[in-house]
C-alpha cells in the first residue's frame, strides 16, 4: 500500500515521531497525483506551490513538538468550498475565474490544524448531480473501475481519497453528495447533523439540506476531521451552538446493548441481492459484537425522494438567482441591455443546473406552490417526524447507501429521474438533518465496493462513529484500496 | 394533479429565471421537467392539511452573534471577482434610456 493511501491517523504517527517529514508526504501526494489523476480526473485545480510552502511550515512546528492532528496532513477540498486565493469554480462555466477572497470556516479550521490543502476537487455542477458527470469541466472516473462514475457529487474528492491523491477530503452532502460517492469509492463519507458544521463559505445549493462533511479512508479519520471542523459560527446563522466533542476519544468498540434499527419500507425498496447482502450481514456483524437489531417503521420515507428533488429545486432556483454576471464570476458581455446580459451568462449553466432551476422557478409559481413546494415542506415534517421517532426506539439505524454499486459513466445521464433515485437511501437524513455515516461494508462479485450508512440521532455523532468502528474492527473492508494500473490510458 | 408542460410553459420559466437554453435543452425539457413534476402525483396520497411545514430541519432558534463592528473585507478585495469593475462599482448594460 502506498503511503499516501494510509489514514490519517498512521501518518499522523510517522509525522509526530519524525519518521516522515510533511514535505516528503506532500511531495508523495503530487507524485501519485502525477501518477493518477490524467485518468481519474479528480482534481480541477491544484495547489502545489502553497502546499509545498505550508508542508516547509509544518515540518518546522513539527521539530518544535508542535502535536496537531492535522499537522502537516495533505487534505483536499470540494471545488463548492471557498478557499482564499485560491480559485472555487463549483465546476461550472460561470465561476470559472472565482477567486475567494476568504476562507470557508471548515477550512479555516483545517488550516488551523495544521492541514495543507493540496487542491479542490471534482463535482456535478454546484453540486448537483449523483455521478460527476455533470461537472462543466470534465467527468471522474471510479479508481475501482475507470469505465464507471465515482458518485456524486463529491465525485472528485471520493476518487482522490480512493485513489491515495490525498489523505482525506472535504465534500458536501444536499441529498447523498458525500455519501454515495464514498460509497462508490469504497471510503468513509459523513453527513454531519445541520448546523454541527458552518456552512459559511460553501456555495449553497440547496441551503435547508447543505452540509459539509469528512471524506476518508477509515471511521478514525471521519471523526478526526469532524472533530476539527464542527462548532458553532458566528458566520452561520444556522450553525448549532452545539461544542464539538472529541469524536475519537469517544471511539470504542463496546456496542453492547445498543438497539439497531433497520426501516422496513425502505429496506424493501432494496432490489439488488449484493446491496440487500451486505446490508444484512453489517447487521449480523453488529449482533455478533452485542448490538440488538431490530425492525423500525418509517411510513413517510417513499416520498423522500420527491420531497426532496422538489424542496431542492426551489432553493436551488433561489440560491444561484445570485449568479447573473454582476458581482463575480463570468459574464456574457455581448448582450444589449442588462436582462438579456442575466440570461445569456446564466446560459452558461449546464443542463442539470437548469433542468434543476426551471423545476424549482415552476414549483414556486402559481398553483405549484401549493400541490408542490407547500406540501413537500409538509411531508418533510412527517419524514422527520418517522425518524424522531424510530430513533427513540433505537440508538441508530442501518440502510443501503445507495441502491447499487458504481454504474458505468453515461448509463443514467439522459434519465434525470433515474438518477435521482440514486439518493433514494440517503435524502431521508438531509430532509431531517441527521447525522449519517456511510462506509463500505462489501463487495460486489465484480470487486465494486458496496456502502452501509448508520443514521443517528441529531448532534449524536458519537453513537454513529462508534457503530461504524466497531464494524470495521470486526472486517477488513476499510483496508482494501484499488488497484489502479499506473501509467495507463483507457 | 398531472399536468404536461409545454415548450411555451418552459419559455415562460426560462424568461422568469432569466435563463437562455440552447436548443437541445428546448427539445427536451418540456417532456423531462413534466416527469419531474409530476413526482408530486404521490403526495396525494397523504393529507397534510394539518402538518406543519419544516423550512429548517432543526428546532432551534437562529444563533445570533453579537451585534459588534468587525474588520471586513477590504472594498478592493470585494469587488476583485467582478467581471467588469470602474472605480470600485460594478458596471452593467445601460438600464435607463438616455433621454434626447
Amino acid at each position: 500500500m502506498q503511503l499516501t493511501e494510509k489514514p490519517i491517523h498512521y501518518l499522523r504517527e510517522l509525522l509526530h515521531s519524525g519518521e516522515i517529514t510533511a514535505k516528503q508526504l506532500v511531495t508523495s501526494v503530487f507524485e501519485r497525483i502525477d501518477e493518477v489523476d490524467a485518468q481519474v480526473g479528480a482534481y480541477i485545480t491544484l495547489n502545489k506551490e502553497e502546499a509545498f510552502k505550508a508542508a516547509e511550515r509544518a515540518d518546522e512546528m513539527l521539530k518544535q513538538g508542535d502535536a496537531r492532528d492535522l499537522l502537516g496532513i495533505p487534505i483536499a477540498v470540494k471545488d463548492n468550498i471557498s478557499t482564499k486565493g485560491l480559485r472555487t469554480t463549483c465546476a461550472s462555466k460561470v465561476l470559472e475565474n472565482y477567486v475567494p477572497a476568504f476562507d470557508a470556516t471548515a477550512v479555516a479550521k483545517l488550516k488551523e490544524a495544521g492541514a495543507i490543502i493540496i487542491g479542490k476537487t471534482n463535482l456535478d455542477e454546484f453540486g448537483l448531480g449523483s455521478s460527476t458527470e455533470n461537472s462543466m469541466y470534465k467527468a471522474t472516473r471510479n479508481p475501482w473501475d475507470l469505465s464507471r462514475v465515482p458518485g456524486g457529487s463529491s465525485g472528485g474528492s471520493a476518487a482522490a481519497v480512493a485513489a491515495g491523491a490525498a489523505c482525506g477530503a472535504l465534500g458536501s452532502d444536499t441529498g447523498g453528495s458525500v455519501r454515495q460517492p464514498a460509497a462508490f469509492c469504497g471510503i468513509v463519507g459523513l453527513k454531519p447533523t445541520y448546523g454541527l458544521v458552518s456552512r459559511y463559505g460553501l456555495i449553497p445549493a440547496a441551503p435547508s439540506m447543505d452540509h459539509i462533511g469528512p471524506m476518508t479512508h477509515d471511521v478514525r479519520d471521519a471523526a478526526i476531521l469532524l472533530q476539527t471542523i464542527a462548532g458553532p459560527d458566528g458566520q452561520d446563522p444556522t450553525s448549532g451552538r452545539m461544542q464539538p466533542e472529541n469524536y475519537e476519544a469517544a471511539l470504542t468498540e463496546d456496542i453492547k446493548s445498543l438497539v439497531v434499527g433497520m426501516p422496513a419500507e425502505l429496506i424493501e425498496e432494496v432490489e439488488d441481492a449484493e446491496v440487500k447482502e451486505a446490508l444484512f450481514g453489517m447487521a449480523n456483524v453488529l449482533e455478533s459484537l452485542g448490538a440488538t437489531v431490530r425492525k423500525v417503521s418509517l411510513p413517510h420515507s417513499k416520498f423522500a425522494v420527491a420531497c426532496f428533488y422538489l424542496l431542492a429545486a426551489c432553493e436551488v432556483s433561489s440560491s444561484l438567482a445570485s449568479l447573473d454576471g454582476v458581482r463575480l464570476g463570468s459574464r456574457v458581455f455581448e448582450a444589449e441591455d442588462t436582462v438579456t446580459m442575466f440570461s445569456k451568462t446564466r446560459g452558461l449553466m449546464g443542463k442539470e443546473a437548469k433542468r434543476r432551476i426551471l423545476v424549482g422557478t415552476a414549483a414556486l409559481s402559481g398553483q405549484y406552490r401549493k400541490t408542490h413546494y407547500e406540501r413537500a415542506q409538509k411531508l418533510r415534517t412527517l419524514i422527520k417526524t418517522d425518524l424522531a421517532e424510530a430513533l427513540d426506539e433505537c440508538c441508530v439505524l442501518l440502510l443501503p447507501t445507495a441502491p447499487s454499486a458504481a454504474f458505468p459513466l453515461g448509463h443514467k445521464v439522459d434519465d434525470p429521474v433515474a438518477m435521482y433515485q440514486s439518493d433514494v437511501f440517503t435524502s431521508v437524513a438531509n430532509l431531517a438533518g441527521i447525522p449519517a455515516l456511510s462506509l463500505p461494508c462489501g463487495y460486489t462479485k465484480e470487486g465494486l465496493p458496496l456502502g452501509v450508512q448508520i443514521l443517528g440521532r441529531p448532534f449524536d455523532e458519537v453513537s454513529v462513529l462508534k457503530v461504524g468502528h466497531a464494524f470495521e474492527q470486526g472486517c477488513s473492508m476499510a483496508a482494501r484500496r484499488p488497484k489502479l494500473e499506473v501509467g495507463t490510458s483507457d | 394533479m398531472k399536468q404536461t408542460m409545454t415548450l411555451k410553459d418552459i419559455q415562460a420559466l426560462a424568461e422568469t429565471a432569466r435563463i437562455e437554453l440552447t436548443s437541445a435543452e428546448k427539445a427536451v425539457f418540456p417532456e423531462e421537467i413534466s416527469v419531474i413534476m409530476a413526482l408530486a402525483e404521490v403526495f396525494d396520497e397523504v393529507d397534510v392539511g394539518s402538518v406543519s411545514p419544516t423550512v429548517y430541519p432543526l428546532e432551534q432558534s437562529i444563533s445570533m452573534r453579537a451585534d459588534e463592528v468587525e474588520k471586513s473585507l477590504p472594498h478592493e478585495d470585494a469587488v476583485a471577482n467582478g467581471p467588469d469593475v470602474v472605480d470600485g462599482y460594478f458596471r452593467v448594460p445601460r438600464i435607463i434610456e438616455e433621454d434626447d
